[in-house]
């Protein structure tokens, strides 16, 4: 059954793709092998329902996370480009083709993990609003 | 009955000991150390990323000139030195990363 937050989803991780060289995955929870680096794990995880009393319709304000990593010891500053090229991606259609009225970044974290390899990774996470029935995703 | 790890080393360095080499050229030396590269996934945020953690036990003399960043090559692979452990006994362990 067709739903507007798979919809949205689907969107969401076709404008991640738009990034040049990205390696795109949905909730993947296996490890990634390095050569799949850089990548992004796209993941819609909290979804608040805060209903329209007004009219028969329900608001939905979703949570997208989308995880970013890349390796080498210059990768902190690869993962600051591919925030800014995420960010790009998305704010070029907020509306997700159609299917959310808006779309807003909260937050941008960095961190790195040193193994064999330096990893840097980031955490982006996104809100989505969008309106369905009252009885649907 | 204890293990002398560092009467023994010379036998463990004979039997499991790898070649390092240290600069390049004429100017290269080597000594021999025990490597392990074992498995280890590295996590940051959501990801979980297939890595190892290579380890280098050697004698502490070997590496007395050795700080963090140093360099060194094992089977054509250049790591280098993200921490040196000496245990006080004439043995070292380096934590490596690679290059």
């Amino acid at each position: 059954m067709a739903n507007t937050r798979q919809d949205i989803v689907d969107h969401f991780k076709s404008q991640v793709d738009n990034v040049n060289g990205l390696n795109v995955y949905e909730w993947q929870v296996t490890p990634l092998m390095e050569a799949k680096l850089p990548a992004a794990i796209v993941r819609d995880t909290e979804g608040a329902m805060p209903t329209d009393k007004e009219m028969a319709r329900r608001h939905h304000y979703l949570t997208i996370e989308v995880d970013l990593a890349a390796s080498s010891s210059t990768s902190p500053s690869t993962v600051r480009e591919l925030m800014a090229s995420v960010l790009s991606a998305i704010g070029a259609d907020k509306t997700l083709g159609g299917h959310a009225y808006d779309t807003t970044p909260l937050s941008a974290t960095l961190m790195v993990s040193e193994g064999d390899q330096r990893v840097c990774g980031a955490q982006m996470v996104f809100q989505v609003k969008y309106i369905t029935s009252l009885w649907a995703i | 009955m204890a293990i002398d790890v560092t009467a023994d080393l010379p036998e463990l360095l004979a039997d499991f000991g790898v070649t390092v080499t240290v600069g390049a050229g004429t100017a290269a030396t080597t000594f021999t150390g025990i490597f392990q590269n074992e498995y280890e996934a590295q996590s940051v945020y959501g990801f979980d990323i297939d890595s190892s953690r290579p380890v280098l036990t050697v004698r502490t003399a070997d590496v007395s000139t050795m700080t963090t960043e140093s360099t060194m090559s094992i089977s054509s692979t250049t790591y280098y030195v993200l921490s040196r452990q000496d245990d006080g006994t004439g043995l070292s362990t380096l934590i490596l990363g690679r290059d």
